[in-house]
């Protein structure tokens, strides 16, 4: 049996005695009393996320809502004769477990075999990692609201508007399965996020970033950013769109490269779709994300290996871009939700692709090694040591950015992105920051900007839904299309 | 007392004694004693929402209710005529109590139906309630409640999905995926498959609050897509079914759907956009069709008058609206055209907003949104319609909730969700294809994707099937076009609509909250033309 959890001191999670999520303990007993309720012969694995939460949201410098919730969220999945199925519950009692062994049981009788032998795993081996912060579980309801009254304060003196939201969570993550598989870890997350108007709507400016630990986030001064540049970005001025030197603050190079992490995926390439296909097969509409119909066996008839732009370099030199679940700043499980291990991996290295993700299937056929190598979406991307203040010295003409929304592929061969700037947008001319500009919709892709580089700053952690660990960047030409003046 | 009523209160009971001192896990749905839950109208379940309320009541509430959903989910693709895969089969539950207290809410959720929990749930609710009050910034006000709601109400279904055997369902779309792979395409050198995805859904939910309501309600969604690619060597053309569309309703609604009509229409479209040239950027006079008309109304008129966005309660999450708030303006917001007219409701029978009372226990009217081009009326909640006294005062509106109020499932706080939505058609019968024949240089763009930014100002629209339109005729198709708007201004530029007849209902889903919840309604729309629109290659950087 392994456990990364009996391997890890207990004493390091004082307060893990779990009173709001399932312990360790309770998914072992909550395996054995599946298996117990399954016909002889199944193989049976669980994921379990159980989860409790405790947020408080504000507006218009009010509290509006605060809420606690506890969820138990398992999905049993059952192997039997190389078939499979699963099915997701939220309530752990006899008749619930019952019933999804009894849907299960009708899907394995319809389905054909697999070709492929499948055996449930007994043992893995994950890289240790810290997830845990006391801090971030003891934050209740009294000290958020009372914390909600400190943090609004200097918006409400200066009669703007504060909107916030505050979230911790505890999760119980587990695998385990009846090869005697048993991975479990105890998480907190904690975020927090403020968006600052101006009541006569024409200045915004937001901030926001998420910890495991809720001492590493500084409430105060994420509200004082916000308000600061809500207070700058006050009556904005139209320009013309075009290609300007950009300088993308930590959550803006984040939200532009979140489609490029996300397709970070081998298969495709494989089968000549996506930008990390050495010979994409042209369409005139690429619009189009390739789905999960795409299968594997196309990849194998096809001959697969090789077209991938693996080995290429497909950024600036400066850029690496890696994941490791035991990242101080921004660690994730060191597992996914089939137990396979999630790998320190080096996506990009010096601007070479160096790895893409494939599932197990893939690494079994293709590549003849026995696990997959996952990608969780958490990630870290190399900095330099330029400041912010520097790059806006260096900068002739050109934009400041805080953020960018709504960010959206319309073509994925070349990740071409479209969305809009805001919460922040300012000119900057001759090294100086020189006056708000009304917001732009972009259209650019990440593959050129971070080709594109002029310089970079220090990475920080952003609010995104697995840890991103981000520098800012200084960009040239990158592409504004059009007015969206929306504040 | 029904049997199966004693039997679970017995078991729960038991159980709970039983794990009286076994730590925390009862708080986790770990009760392995319960055989037997509760579905929506068991009378089991309204004593255990009066628990949840007595307690709320006694940890100082002057207002309380409390959700009990139970989410059965199921979805299947079937990417070929010999395979399919489950995307999802789930049946998750929850029990949520809301707490007034000193003017503040509290909420908490988790997913044991247990007296004992919900007990637990309507205290902690209370207690966040109270510490929210000692902010003492803003104090909620609900105004008068409304009539008692008392009763059971279903979504109007022929067959449950959930009743038909799987091998049916993988058949029914297995035939539906043939309709594309049997299609005679001649010498034409192309490879034609098609895709169907379905998701079904049954909410059984349950609400009781302290004005005495007490409903049950079941509702049942179907999301069905059918997309189908045409590949030729000199590019891919897609198109998605017309006919199929997320709405509510049973099994009924795929199986009987007229797929075979309307597949061959399909793949000859999706044909043509293999042809289609690229797009020259220009202003064009536009028509769009009625289904992607749904968009630009659910988003540039639908959400853009929910009022938590137009007073700034979402600004932090699914962000503002561009129309101004009407507590600060003498006159109403007007978009300066007399064409348009939206109406609100959630009563249509397939409508995915539809229910008979809403989370709050407020039976919705329908109501005007927008007569003769000016916003007349707001989306709101209890809370929300007393801020919206004096202006409904002033209109001659009755000041009471629109009925709007929903959470995504118990485990979710209740906040203003979208109501379905009616763009009233025209006096006369105009079509889509007359609306075209009146256009001398232009587009016509059928399907696809409408976006906006987070003030539902500028946006985007990018279709499926894009026409190019020269003197009334269309004389062939674009690609990678992309129209770009300002609403006000687009709503401006609105020159004709589509008459009764034209009318086509859609299935829109929307995200806001933090947490973030889901929000489906439907939206009917005609076509229309807009005259001088900017379009752009979506592929051309600046």
């Amino acid at each position: 049996m392994s456990s990364i959890f009996s391997r890890l001191s207990r004493s390091t999670w004082s307060l893990f005695t779990p009173d709001r999520f399932l312990s360790a303990d309770a998914c072992q007993e909550l395996l054995a009393r599946i298996i117990g309720m399954s016909p002889s012969g199944w193989e049976i694995s669980l994921h379990i996320e159980s989860r409790w939460s405790g947020n408080l949201r504000w507006a218009r410098n009010a509290i509006t809502t605060a809420g606690d919730t506890t969820e138990p969220r398992v999905t049993i999945t059952v192997h039997h004769r190389n078939r499979s199925a699963n099915f997701k519950i939220n309530r752990l009692d006899d008749a619930s477990i019952r019933s999804a062994l009894a849907h299960i049981s009708r899907r394995l009788e319809l389905q054909a075999p697999s070709d492929i032998p499948f055996a449930l795993r007994s043992a893995e081996d994950y890289i240790q990692t810290e997830l845990w912060s006391d801090a971030t579980y003891q934050l209740d309801a009294a000290q958020r609201a009372a914390l909600q009254r400190q943090l609004v304060g200097s918006a409400e003196a200066e009669q703007l508007l504060s909107a916030g939201y505050l979230e911790v969570s505890a999760i119980g993550n587990g695998v385990v399965n009846s090869a005697g598989l048993f991975a479990y870890l105890p998480e907190t997350r904690a975020e927090f996020s403020v968006t600052v108007r101006d009541p006569s709507g024409t200045g915004s400016g937001w901030a926001g970033v998420a910890s495991k630990d809720w001492r590493d986030i500084d409430a105060a001064r994420l509200s004082a950013i916000a308000l600061d540049k809500c207070k700058r970005s006050i009556d904005p001025v139209a320009i013309e769109p075009g290609r300007y030197t950009v300088i993308l603050e930590p959550q803006a190079v984040s939200d532009l490269m979140r489609p490029l992490i996300s397709s970070l995926s081998r298969v495709p390439a494989e089968m000549g779709m996506g930008p990390w296909a050495d010979r994409p097969e042209q369409t005139a509409q690429t619009d189009f994300l390739p789905d999960d119909s795409i299968s594997l066996a196309a990849t194998v008839s096809s001959g697969g290996g090789g077209n991938s732009k693996i080995g290429q370099l497909v950024l600036d030199p400066r850029i690496t871009i890696s994941a490791d679940p035991a990242d101080p700043e921004g660690p994730f499980v060191p597992f996914a939700p089939d137990g396979s291990p999630n790998r320190a991996v080096k996506w990009i290295e010096n601007g070479v692709l160096r790895e893409l993700s494939y599932p197990r299937s893939y690494a079994n056929q293709m590549l003849n090694k026995p696990d997959p190598l996952n990608n969780s979406g958490a990630y870290r991307m190399s900095g330099g040591d330029t400041t912010i203040e520097e790059m806006i010295a260096r900068t002739e003409r050109g934009l400041l950015v805080t953020r960018l929304t709504n960010v959206r592929v319309v073509d994925l061969n070349s990740l071409l992105c479209t969305g809009t700037t805001s919460d922040g947008l300012w000119l900057i001319e001759r090294g100086e920051i020189t006056r708000p500009v009304k917001n732009f919709r972009f259209r650019e892709s990440p593959l050129f900007a971070f080709n594109s580089l002029e310089a970079l700053g220090k990475p920080v952690r952003v609010l995104q839904p697995m840890p991103a660990i981000v520098p800012p960047a200084m960009v040239h030409d990158f592409s504004m299309t059009s007015l969206a003046d929306a504040v | 007392m029904s049997p199966t009523r004693r039997d679970f209160l017995k078991t729960i009971s038991a159980a709970t004694l039983s794990l009286a001192g076994g730590g925390g896990n009862a708080l986790f749905g770990l009760l392995p004693g319960i055989d037997l839950y509760p579905h929506a109208g068991d009378p089991a379940l309204k004593e255990l929402a009066a628990r949840a309320l007595d307690a709320a009541r006694a940890a100082g509430a002057s207002y309380a209710d409390v959700r009990f959903t139970l989410t059965r989910l199921e979805g299947l693709r079937i990417p070929s005529v010999h395979s399919y895969q489950h995307t999802a089969d789930q049946e998750f539950a929850g029990v949520g109590v809301r707490a007034l207290v000193d003017g503040a809410w509290g909420f908490a959720s988790s997913t044991l139906w247990t007296a004992d929990e919900v007990a637990r749930l309507a205290t902690e609710a209370a207690v966040q309630a109270k510490h929210n009050a000692a902010a003492g910034r803003r104090r909620v006000e609900l105004g008068p409640p409304p009539a008692p709601a008392n009763g059971e109400w279903q979504t109007p279904i022929r067959r449950d999905p959930f009743t038909v055997p799987l091998a049916e369902k993988i058949e029914t779309g297995w035939a539906f995926v043939e309709l594309a792979s049997r299609y005679n395409i001649g010498a034409r050198n192309a490879n034609l498959g098609a895709t169907l995805d379905t998701t079904w859904e049954r909410q059984e939910r349950t609400f009781a609050s302290t004005d005495g309501a007490f409903t049950s309600q079941t509702v049942y969604r179907v999301t069905p897509s059918y997309r189908l690619s045409v590949q030729r060597p000199r590019g891919t053309g897609r198109r998605s079914s017309d006919l199929l569309r997320p709405r509510a309703g049973g099994w009924e609604v795929l199986a009987e759907a007229p797929l075979r009509d309307e597949v061959p229409r399909l793949v000859e479209e999706a044909f043509l956009m293999t042809e289609a040239e690229r797009i020259v950027p220009d202003r064009y006079d536009v028509v769009i069709d009625a289904r992607l008309m749904t968009q630009l109304v659910a988003l540039t008129i639908g959400t853009a008058t929910e009022l938590d966005r137009i007073l700034g309660y979402e600004a932090n999450a699914g962000g503002t609206s561009y129309i101004a708030s009407p507590i600060d303006q003498a006159e109403p917001y007007a978009f300066d055209t007399g064409l348009l007219n939206v109406r609100a409701n959630r009563s249509q029978p397939d409508g995915l907003a539809t229910v008979r009372w809403d989370d709050e226990g407020v039976e919705p009217e329908e109501y005007d949104v927008v007569r003769d081009g000016v916003v007349v009326d707001y989306h709101t909640t209890r809370e929300l319609s007393t801020e919206l006294a004096a202006w409904h005062g002033r209109h001659g509106l009755p000041n009471r909730s629109r009925g709007c109020a929903a959470g995504e499932d118990a485990l979710a706080v209740t906040m203003l969700q979208p109501p379905n939505l009616e763009m009233l058609p025209g006096a006369d019968a105009t079509t889509f294809d007359e609306l075209v024949a009146g256009v001398k240089k232009g587009l016509a763009i059928c399907a696809g994707t409408v976006t906006v930014d987070r003030q539902q100002l500028n946006g985007e629209i990018n279709g499926e099937l894009v026409y190019e339109i020269r003197d009334g005729k269309v004389v062939g198709t674009v690609h990678s076009s992309e129209a770009l708007f300002r609403a006000p201004e687009l709503w401006r530029s609105l020159k004709g609509i589509g008459g009764r007849g034209s009318e086509y209902r859609a299935g829109i889903t929307v995200r806001k909250g933090q947490p973030e919840q889901v929000c489906h309604f439907s939206v009917g729309a005609v076509p229309a033309l807009f005259e001088k629109v900017a379009v752009t290659n979506k592929l051309r950087k600046a």
